[in-house]
Parts: C-alpha cells; structure tokens; sequence
C-alpha cells in the first residue's frame, strides 16, 4: 500500500514508522531539510524535501495509486490545503490533522474530500479530564460522540467487587454496574467471563453509558474525590486546551512552563489560569506553589522523561491523582509501579487511529488498550455483515474478544445473549491480538474487499 | 508639522461654529431678545477667519497623527474663541477673557461659568451656551467626521487624536460611519430627555437646554441655581438618568438599540462604573442621614444620587449646595472628580476603564508577590491587554496628576487658598464645572483673576482632550516639517 506523509514532525515520524514497521511503502514529505535529515537517519521510506501544499511536488510523486495521504505538520491550513489537492490528484484516502476547533468541527463536513480530521492534542487533552475527574481511573475513551464511554479503572483492595467473580458481581450489582470488557492484570490483557474473579490491582474496563460507568466506579474504587486544584506542566497546545477543559468546569488550574516565551502565550489566552516560569523539575518554587495539594498534576510537557520526573515529584509531595504524557511503550509499562496513575500516548494512538483507519472500511474508530496489542473497535454494520440477525448466543464469537456495547438509533444497550444486532446499528468490540482477525469476519461487509 | 493642513481643517471647523451660531440668531429673533445681530455678527467674522484659513491652507488629504493632535487642540481652542465673540459683541459678557472663559468651558463640556444673574440673560445666549456644550459633546472634530468626510481627512489619525487609549470599539470599518451612528444615538437621546423633561414640567425651550447640557455631561443650566431651581423629584430623576447615559459608552448604546441589550453588562467597564456609583452614593446618603440634612430618606437617595451621578459624569448640575454636606462627601466627590465617566461617552476625566485596568494591573503586581514566578497578562473584556497599552495609561495617570499638582500650584502660588485652588483644578481638569471652596456650587468664577482664569482655560482644553493630545505639542519633534 502506498502511503504518503506530510510533515516529519513529530506525529509524522511516529506514524511513517507505524506504518513503515508494517511493509507498507512510505513516503515521507517535509519542507525543513534538517528536520528531513533527522527522520532520515532513523527511517525507512521514501524522503521528499518539499512543500506539501505544491501541485508540483505532489504530482511528481504521483498521488494516483496512492491509498492513504496524511497531512500532519503543525499548520491547519497546510494541512487542509495539501489534503484538498490531493483529493483533486487522485488520492483515496486523505486524513488533515487539525488544531483549530473550528476546521476540526466542519473537518468533515465542509472540506469535501478530507475523509477525516484528527487533533491528536485536543483528543489527549480530553481523554486527560475525564481521567482527572474520576479516582483510580487509568484511561478513557469515547465512542460514538460520547454516546459510549470506556473507562479503565484499578480495583482498590477494599472495594466492593474485589475478590469476586464476575457472575457474583452481576448478581449482587445486576444493571447497577457497567459491562467489564476486558481486564487487564499484570501487565496482561484477558477478556473475562462470568468465572473471572476480580483482584486488588487489576484494572477494569468499564462500557457503556457515561452515568453508568461512573456509577460503576465506586464498586472498584470507593474513594470518588471532587477535583478542585490542577497543576498542569507544559504550556503547549495539549496543556492549554486542557486547561480550557478544566477551567470551563470551575477547576483551579496552575500551569507551569519552563519557556517564559510559551508562558506569555499561555497567559494571553487562559483567562483564569495562574501561569508560572517553573522549571518542572525545580523542587522548591513547585513546592512554594502547592504542588503537594493538588488534587490532579498533569505533565504533557515535550520532554517525556521530564513528565515522569515531575510526575514522580508531586506524587512524592502528595499530590493525589497524577497523569503523565509519554509515547515510549517501556515507559508506560513502568508508570503504575512508580505510582504514577494514568499515561497518555496521544501519538501512538494516533498513529494507530490512522493505521486502523487504512485497513478496514467499516471501521467507524479504534483505539489501542494499554500496550498489550488489544484493541477497542468500533464497527458499523450493513446488511451484509454476518453478525445481522442471529442471537448473539449463537453466534460463534471467539473467546478473546467480547461485545462491549451496541449503540442502536434509539440509545445504547449492553449486550446480551438474546440481543440480535441490526443494519444500522454500531458495535464496540474488545479484541486480543489473537483475536483481531476472527473478529473481522463477523462486522466487514461481505461484499466489500479488506 | 503640515501646517497649511492644519490651518484647511481649522479653517472648515471655524466655518461650521459659525454657521451653527445661526441657531441661537434664530431663538434670538424668536423671542426678540435683541442678540440676533451680535450672534450674526460674530458668523460673519468666524466666516471670514474660516474662509482665510481653508483658502490659505493646503490639501489636508494626507494628514498625519502629528497633524491631528494640532489639529484637535488648536481646534478647540479657535472654536472656543469663536464662540465667545457673540456675548462679548453683545455686551453681555463684557471682557474678552470672561466670553472666551464662558465659551471654552461650553466647548469643553465643562459647564463652569462666569455668568452670575442667568435667568437675566438673553434666549439667545443660553440656548447659545448649551449649544456650544452639545457641539462639544461628542466633539467637533466627530461631527465634522459624521457629516463630511468630504475633507479627505485622514480619520484614523483624528480619531486616535481625538481619543488616546484603547477606545473606539469600532462598529464599522469606517471611521466616518461609526461617527455617525454614535451621532444618531447622541441625538436621540437628546430628543428623548427634552420630551420626558418637557413633560415632567419645563418649558420646550429649558428643556432642550438642559438636554443639550446633559448630553454633553457639560453642565451649564438656565438658572442660577441650576437643576434645584426647578424643585421637581420628576426632573431631578430624570436628569439623573440621562446623566447616567451619557457618562455611558456611546458604543453600548448603539449596541443596546440593535437589540443587544446584553453588552451592557457584559462590559467590565460598565460594571465597574455602576458598582463605583453605588458605593459612592452609598458613601454619601449615610452621613447625610445621620446628620439628617434632608427631611425624608427618599429625598436624601435623590439629592445624594443626583450629585454622585452629576458629578463623576462630570456633569456638574446641582440640586443642593454639597458644601454644607457632612465633609466625607466633599473628600468622595473630590476623588469621583478625577474618575469621571467611561471611554467613549461624553464625560471627562480620568475615564473609569483606565482605572478600571489600573486596578487590575495593581492586582496583578499584588499576585506576583505570592506568586514570584507567574507570567500574567491583564485581561479586559474577554481579551488580552498588550503590556505597552498598561505603560501608555501609566503615562496617562502621571501626566495628569502632574498636571493636576501643577494646576494647583499655579493657582496657590497666585494667593488662592488651597481648598478654592484644588476644586477649580479638579472642577476644570476634570471638566466638571462647580467645584470646591470658593468655586463651589452655589459661588460661580467670575471673581477669579484673569490670569487665573486662562490657566483653567488650559486645564478645561488639556483635561478634554485626554492631556497626551494638548501635551505631546509640547515636544518640539512634533512641530518638525518631516
């Protein structure tokens, strides 16, 4: 598959060497011949020193057999531009990372052509608050415009469900608490069954809706506390659109920035933050601003071994909820040992969003679960699709995926084994690696290619 | 300095003072006061000057910002003179330096007069009197914008000229048009008040007068007790009103008639002034309680309000001789002399958005302390404040309490007592009109000297025009022909 790639800055090279690592042809576009030099030295694809938005430059490429143009540089409109003219050279499918709300908004909509409009910081920044807001909770996603939520949360030794199997808990709990999708316990991802019994320490993946999920959470972590006071350290576009998020919410924001230039920005447009010159890993002036009593401490900064350190430090003076920016996956692995709740990787989910996005046509979104290759897929069925019409009891679903929830017209429902799936209707599948490819078969339209 | 463009400009203002001074000719010839010829009169020479100062002058197409701070000062003042000749022509006014005293402080919206016995006085010059404050209102130089942007007149430089700082929310792109539509609201709330004060009791004819005066925040009445010579709570409340209005932003107004009522407080300026002018007459109406110096509280609320509002609009009406009040008012009076009304509207003045950002900008200072390492910007009205828009209002603030202080030296070195020096400064600088001591509301500044009397004519022109337009004439570079 011939892939081409605008922007070798940072989501750029993560997504050439995604995409690279799996034998695709890549071609890598950038306009800044030293930032060029630097992927060159450390991928394997094609380099092309130009500017993305040139007819010129993209038609010599040739964009006619071309499966998948990403535009990704730093600039909206470079982006929107580059996707429009490949859309009038022939390319198939075209994806703009987008900043600005208001591109991203009319992403699909307006531009005709751009098949999907991606904000990988909006999306992290998001997926942040909603970590935020809820104690012992990992990661977050949305699905369906919120319609869905998943939420991964530790089970705390003392907890109601802790120590029971899965059937108990659907006895006792009955509709009160959310469908476990899948748990993942030392560093190991496992699609439960009713005999699977929770342990202190393993980490849940609740589906459904949002009040039922967050209903669900005080089985396995009894402590909710309110959220008040945040410090975030980095004043960059993830911080700052964070930032929006919590003080739209009435949360008391500190953010803190090593560059007193970005500081200054920051301050021009985050009205009721306090802003603060901090060096993140300067202990005492963090100190004199109260990192101890924060409810939540954030660190997106651009320095991934930075954000753990800071990370580690409030953690240390007693900040209670903390989540760290890191895309490195031997990073992410080591985090809960340090204490450190929650990782975000907004690149490699967006590199696997767009990966996801390349292969399969009825994939609606997915997202990776943790590290172990598990995925979170959205599929939207046809006629077609196999799954329509059988009870999904008879259906034949493989043991290492499960059915999270099903997003009908008229709400979502959790699924169960009477429940007969619709055209129309989308489904949130869990899938192990081993289970990805049996999985595909029930959703993809027969008719259509892979 | 372009000076023959200069002159071109003078030239067309001193011609439309003296065509608006057939207005007053007319009420004259109506009431057949005998003043329609000295008005004529004084046409004719405004006309000649007018007429010899465009001819004389060159194409003032491409004027610039130097050009304009000439041109508004200067403007002011030839108007200003202009519009004495009638009184002095006529006798009624008998020294030159009272007319041009009189007239200035109209074109000034000041509202402070030399004039004793005023309900003596001929149709003509009142109504002439408060014509020069509603001509002043919104300035000249706005007018001659709305009507005639056949000058070519660079507007922007004017505008700026006209109003330092960060005003000018600009409705329309074009300069000419927003000075039309702040015209149209000025003008209809003018209508508004000489119908709700002609029915409340006035005659038409003080009733527009007193419009005129209110519009302008100016202050000149036709009597000599000025409002409290009326005894009506009906014409007191809605004096207060209007007054209120047009120590408004013009801006809001404008909005508020096109149906977004909201701007008004979403305004952080608006807001500050309401909240500054409850507290003030919160100040005041308890000590006058206590001393129970009116009969009932709701006449207490009435005069209290009337004279809070009167004069940090910097109107300068009065229903009761503050200076018999309890002395807290006198000292809180004093202070809301310097605060004046909002940017944009017709009141004098520091202008409470500069001390509204000044607050702000102070708080920020207070919050570094605590916080010795946060960046913080200062935020008004939803947006970011550039750091060398809060250096420019600073630079505003110095100057004129330098000037302030330098007024009231001036007038103490002269002998004056302090408390007389220190009200005529602020009454003037602030263009209020009464102020305190022996220039007080009930006393009026006919016994000044005359020396004394062109230093507040000084004041009044430097405080109208937000100090940095008179003072930056002072730098020889903007006198330079590059």
């Amino acid at each position: 598959m011939k892939i081409v790639i605008v922007g070798a800055g940072s989501v750029g090279f993560d997504l050439a060497r995604h995409l690279s690592a799996s034998d695709h042809d890549v071609v890598l576009v950038e306009r800044d011949p030293a930032v060029l030099a630097l992927a060159q030295e450390s991928l394997d694809c094609r380099f092309i020193q130009a500017n993305g938005t040139s007819p010129a430059a993209l038609e010599k490429i040739g964009l006619t057999d071309c499966d998948l143009f990403a535009a990704v540089t730093d600039s909206d409109e470079i982006n929107l531009v580059s996707c429009l003219t490949a859309n009038l050279l022939g390319a198939r499918i075209k994806v703009a990372r987008v900043r600005e709300e208001d591109y991203y908004i009319s992403g699909h909509t307006l531009f005709q052509g751009i098949d999907l409009a991606i904000n990988p910081d909006h999306e992290a920044a998001h997926a942040i608050r909603e970590i935020l807001f809820r104690s012992g909770a990992r990661e977050a996603y949305r699905f369906a415009n919120g319609k869905v939520r998943v939420v991964a949360s530790v089970v705390e030794p003392d907890s109601h469900v802790a120590g029971k199997s899965l059937r108990q808990v659907t006895q006792e709990l009955g509709n009160a608490i959310a469908l476990v999708a899948a748990v993942v316990r030392d560093g190991e991802t496992l699609i439960p069954n009713g005999d699977t019994v929770l342990q202190q320490d393993d980490t849940v993946y609740f589906t459904g809706t949002r009040r039922l999920v967050d209903r669900s959470l005080y089985y396995v972590h009894a402590q909710q506390e309110p959220l008040h006071k945040v410090m975030i350290v980095g004043a960059n576009a993830m911080g700052m659109e964070l930032a929006r998020d919590l003080i739209s919410a009435k949360v008391k924001v500190k953010i803190v920035d090593p560059d007193p230039e970005r500081c200054r920005i920051a301050s021009e447009q985050l009205h009721h933050a306090l802003v603060l010159n901090i060096d993140p890993v300067d202990t005492q002036p963090l100190e004199d601003e109260g990192i101890g009593e924060m409810d939540g401490f954030v660190a997106v900064g651009r320095d991934e071994e930075v954000n753990v350190l800071s990370c580690l430090l409030a953690r240390r003076h007693g900040a209670r909820r903390t989540v760290c920016l890191v895309n490195r996956a031997d990073y992410v692995e080591l985090l809960p040992q340090l204490g450190i709740d929650a990782a975000i990787s907004p690149r490699r989910s967006t590199a696997g969003t767009i990966a996801r996005f390349v292969k399969r046509g009825a994939v609606v979104s997915a997202e990776q679960l943790g590290f172990t290759g598990a995925e979170i897929l959205q599929y939207r069925l046809d006629k077609s699709s196999p799954a329509v019409g059988t009870p999904l009891r008879d259906l034949g679903f493989p043991a290492d995926a499960v059915i999270g929830a099903v997003i009908k017209k008229r709400g979502v429902e959790t699924p169960g084994g009477q429940t007969v799936l619709k055209p129309g209707d989308e489904v949130l599948v869990f899938a192990l690696p081993s289970g990805l490819a049996a999985v595909e078969k029930f959703f993809i339209p027969t008719g259509s290619k892979s | 300095m372009k000076l023959r463009a200069v002159m071109r400009v003078l030239g067309f203002l001193l011609g439309v003072t003296a065509a608006s001074m057939l207005l007053p000719a007319m009420v004259s010839a109506i009431y057949g006061d005998g003043d329609a010829t000295s008005f004529l009169l004084a046409a004719v020479v405004g006309l000649g000057a007018g007429a010899g100062l465009w001819f004389g002058g060159a194409d003032a197409r491409n004027i610039r910002a130097r050009e304009g701070f000439a041109v508004v000062t200067l403007g002011w003042l030839a108007v200003g003179l202009l519009g004495g000749l009638p009184a002095w022509i006529s006798g009624q006014i008998p020294g030159f330096t009272d007319a041009a005293f009189e007239s200035i402080s109209g074109f000034t919206t000041t509202g402070a007069t030399i004039l004793t016995d005023i309900e003596g006085r001929s149709h003509g010059l009142l109504f002439w009197r408060a014509l020069t404050h509603w001509l002043g209102g919104m300035g000249i130089v706005v007018l001659a914008l709305a009507i005639l942007p056949l000058l070519g007149v660079g507007g922007m430089q004017l505008f700026r000229a006209e109003v330092p700082g960060p005003v000018a929310e600009r409705l329309t792109p074009r300069i000419s048009q927003t000075a039309k539509l702040l015209w149209g609201v000025y003008v209809l709330l003018t209508g508004l008040e000489t119908i709700a004060l002609t029915i409340a009791g006035m005659s038409f004819f003080e009733a527009i007068c007193h419009a005129m005066a209110t519009l302008a925040t100016g202050g000149f009445s036709t009597r000599d007790a000025s409002v409290g010579a009326f005894a009506s709570p009906a014409i007191d409340w809605i004096i207060i009103v209007f007054m209120f209005l047009a120590g408004t932003n013009f801006t809001l107004h404008y909005l508020a008639l096109t149906g977004k009522v909201r701007a008004y407080w979403g305004d952080d300026e608006f807001r500050f002034y309401v909240t500054v002018l409850l507290l003030a007459t919160a100040v005041v109406v308890v000590p006058l309680l206590v001393v129970g110096f009116f009969p009932t509280l709701l006449e207490t609320v009435r005069h209290g309000v009337f004279q809070i509002v009167a004069i940090m609009t910097t109107t300068g009406f009065g229903t009761s001789d503050y200076l018999l009040w309890p002395p807290v008012a006198h000292a809180l009076l004093l202070v809301l002399m310097a605060v004046g009304g909002c940017a944009g509207s017709t009141g004098g003045g520091i202008k409470v958005m500069r001390l509204l950002m000044l607050t702000k900008a102070a708080k920020l200072e207070l919050q570094k302390l605590v916080h010795p390492r946060a960046v913080a910007t200062l935020w008004y009205n939803g947006r970011a404040v550039p750091t060398n828009l809060i250096h420019n209002i600073l630079g505003f603030m110095l100057l004129f309490v330098l000037v302030y202080i330098g007024g009231v030296l001036v007038l103490t070195l002269g002998g004056r007592d302090l408390l007389t020096a220190v009200g005529a400064t602020a009454a003037t600088l602030g263009n209020i009109g009464p102020g305190l001591g022996e220039v007080g509301p009930t006393c009026n500044y006919a016994h000044l000297l005359s020396w004394e009397k062109w230093v507040l004519v000084f004041l009044m022109i430097t405080g109208r025009l937000e100090i940095y337009t008179v003072l930056v004439l002072l730098l020889p570079e903007a006198w330079r022909r590059s």
